[in-house]
C-alpha cells in the first residue's frame, strides 16, 4: 500500500477524533501549544501503528497514544525543571443573548469555578473525569486508555467525584444563596 | 443490600455500567435509603454542573491541517520516531512559529524552481527543520547513538548500504536516521549533531559518474555533495563550512576504509 493512501485512510479513520485527543491532551498537559504538539506527535506514532490497532474502539485506541504521548511531554517537561501549570484562558460562555448579563455572568463565573476545581485534580482522577463526563467513554474503554482494570476505572471516578463534590459543598457554604 | 455496597457502585449505578441483576439491586436499595439517595442526587447536581460548564476544549481549525502536513512530511512507511533529548532549541512550543514557518516552507516549495539534487536536499532540510520544531525527535524515525542499531534499521527500506560511520572522535554525535525523498529517488538521511547543530547527511542511488567534494552554501545553509560507488551523498548544515567539510573527510575517509 502507498503511504499515500494509507495517510488517507488513517486521516479518514482518526481525524474525526481529533477534538477530542485535543481535548484530553489539553486536560492532561494545560498548556495550549504543549498540547497541540502532543496530539500531532501521537498522530505520527499512531499512523505508524495503525495497521495493527487494538482494543475496544478506534477512538480509545487512538486517545490510549494521546495519553501515553502526553505523560511523556509532562515528563520531559519535568526534567528541565518547568512546573506543570494550566494557562488561565478566559472561555467564552456559549449562552445567547435570551439570559440576562448577571445571569450569563454567574453561568459563566460558575463554569470557571467547576473548570478549576476539575484542573486543580491530581491527574489520575482528572484524566477519567473527562474521559467519562466530557468524552462519554464506557469503562471498558476507559480502562483500555488509561490501563488500568474496568474496577479500577470505577473507584478513580467515585474518588474523583467524591473530591469534586465535597468542594462545591464547601463553596456552597461559603457563599449561600 | 448494604449502604457500604450501594456507594462503592453508585459511580457505576449512575454511569449504567453495571449488569442488569446489581443494577436493579441498587434501585431496591435507594427506593428505601434517604441517605444513599441524597449522594445520588448530589452526583446527579455534579454532573449536570459539569455539563453546564461545557468544559470540552475543541481543537483549533490551524490543526488538522498540521496534523495532516507532519503526516505527510515525516511518515514513510517506517517505524514511529522515538524520543532523545531536546536539542538545539530549548523547546519551543508550536503554536503560530511552526504554523509560520511550515507555511513558508510550503509557498517556497511550490515555487521553488526545478533544483539541482544538493539544492533539493537543502529544500528537505529545511522542510524537516520546520516540521521538527526544534525537537530532535522529530527529525529521525529511529533514534539511536548505535550505529549498528541505526544501519540495520535501513535494511529493507532502501536498496543500498548507507554509511552510518561512529565520528564521535570528531565531535560528531549519532542521532539516528530516517527515510526522506531526493531526486525522485528514496534517500536515507544520518543525523548527526555538532554543538547543538544538526548535520544532516542525505544518501540516495546515483548512476553519475564519480566526483569529488563539492561544498556550496546556499540560503545561509552548507551542503557538501560528492558521489561514490554508485551512492550520491550530501551532508547540510548550517553549521560553518569549515566543520561542513571536516565532517564530509570523515565520512569519506570511514568509507575508503571500507575497500
Amino acid at each position: 500500500m502507498t503511504d499515500d493512501s494509507r495517510i488517507e485512510r488513517f486521516t479518514a479513520t482518526m481525524l474525526v477524533h481529533l477534538d477530542a485527543a485535543y481535548n484530553l491532551s489539553r486536560w492532561i498537559v494545560g498548556d495550549r501549544a504543549l498540547a497541540e504538539d502532543a496530539v500531532q506527535d501521537a498522530c505520527l506514532k499512531a499512523l505508524c501503528a495503525f495497521e495493527s490497532r487494538t482494543g475496544p474502539s478506534a477512538k480509545a485506541w487512538f486517545l490510549a497514544i494521546v495519553r501515553n504521548t502526553c505523560l511523556d511531554a509532562l515528563r520531559s517537561r519535568r526534567r528541565r525543571g518547568i512546573e506543570d501549570e494550566f494557562d488561565e484562558e478566559v472561555h467564552r460562555d456559549a449562552d445567547s443573548g435570551t439570559a440576562t448579563p448577571e445571569a450569563v455572568a454567574e453561568r459563566a463565573s460558575q463554569a470557571r469555578w467547576i473548570r478549576a476545581q476539575i484542573e486543580r485534580l491530581p491527574v489520575d482522577y482528572r484524566e477519567v473525569i473527562v474521559l467519562r463526563e466530557l468524552e462519554e467513554m464506557s469503562y471498558k474503554e476507559i480502562s483500555a486508555i488509561v490501563k488500568v482494570p474496568v474496577g479500577t476505572v470505577m473507584s478513580r471516578l467515585a474518588r474523583g467525584r467524591d473530591l469534586l463534590a465535597t468542594r462545591i459543598r464547601a463553596e456552597a457554604k461559603r457563599r449561600p444563596g | 443490600m448494604s449502604c457500604a455496597r450501594a456507594r462503592r457502585l453508585l459511580d457505576a449505578w449512575v454511569d449504567d455500567e453495571l449488569d442488569p441483576s446489581t443494577h436493579a439491586e441498587i434501585d431496591a436499595h435507594l427506593a428505601q435509603c434517604p441517605a444513599c439517595t441524597a449522594l445520588w442526587h448530589e452526583r446527579a447536581a455534579l454532573r449536570e454542573a459539569v455539563k453546564a460548564a461545557d468544559l470540552r476544549m475543541a481543537a483549533p481549525p490551524s490543526l488538522a491541517a498540521d496534523v495532516r502536513r507532519a503526516l505527510r512530511t515525516t511518515s514513510l512507511h517506517a517505524p514511529a520516531p522515538r524520543s532523545v533529548a531536546s536539542w538545539w532549541m530549548p523547546a519551543t512550543t508550536g503554536g503560530i512559529g511552526a504554523l509560520a514557518g511550515a507555511l513558508a516552507v510550503y509557498i517556497w516549495l511550490s515555487h521553488a524552481p526545478q533544483e539541482n539534487p544538493s539544492r533539493e536536499a537543502i529544500t528537505r532540510h529545511v522542510a524537516a527543520l520546520a516540521t521538527a520544531d526544534g525537537r530532535a525527535e522529530r527529525l529521525v524515525q529511529i533514534a539511536a547513538a548505535d550505529r549498528h542499531v541505526v544501519k540495520p534499521w535501513f535494511q529493507g527500506k532502501v536498496d543500498f548500504s548507507p554509511p552510518v560511520p561512529d565520528l564521535a572522535s570528531e565531535g560528531f554525535t549519532l542521532l539516528g536516521g530516517r527515510l526522506d525523498r531526493v531526486d525522485g529517488r528514496v534517500a536515507a538521511v544520518i543525523v548527526y549533531r555538532i554543538r547543538n547543530h544538526p548535520v544532516e547527511l542525505f544518501v540516495w542511488r546515483s548512476h553519475d559518474s564519480p566526483t569529488s567534494l563539492r561544498v556550496a552554501m546556499d540560503r545561509g545553509f552548507g551542503v557538501a555533495s560528492w558521489t561514490d560507488q554508485g551512492l550520491a551523498l550530501a551532508a547540510v548544515s548550517d553549521v560553518e563550512s569549515r566543520d561542513l567539510e571536516r565532517f564530509a573527510r570523515a565520512m569519506q575517509a570511514d568509507r575508503a576504509g571500507y575497500r
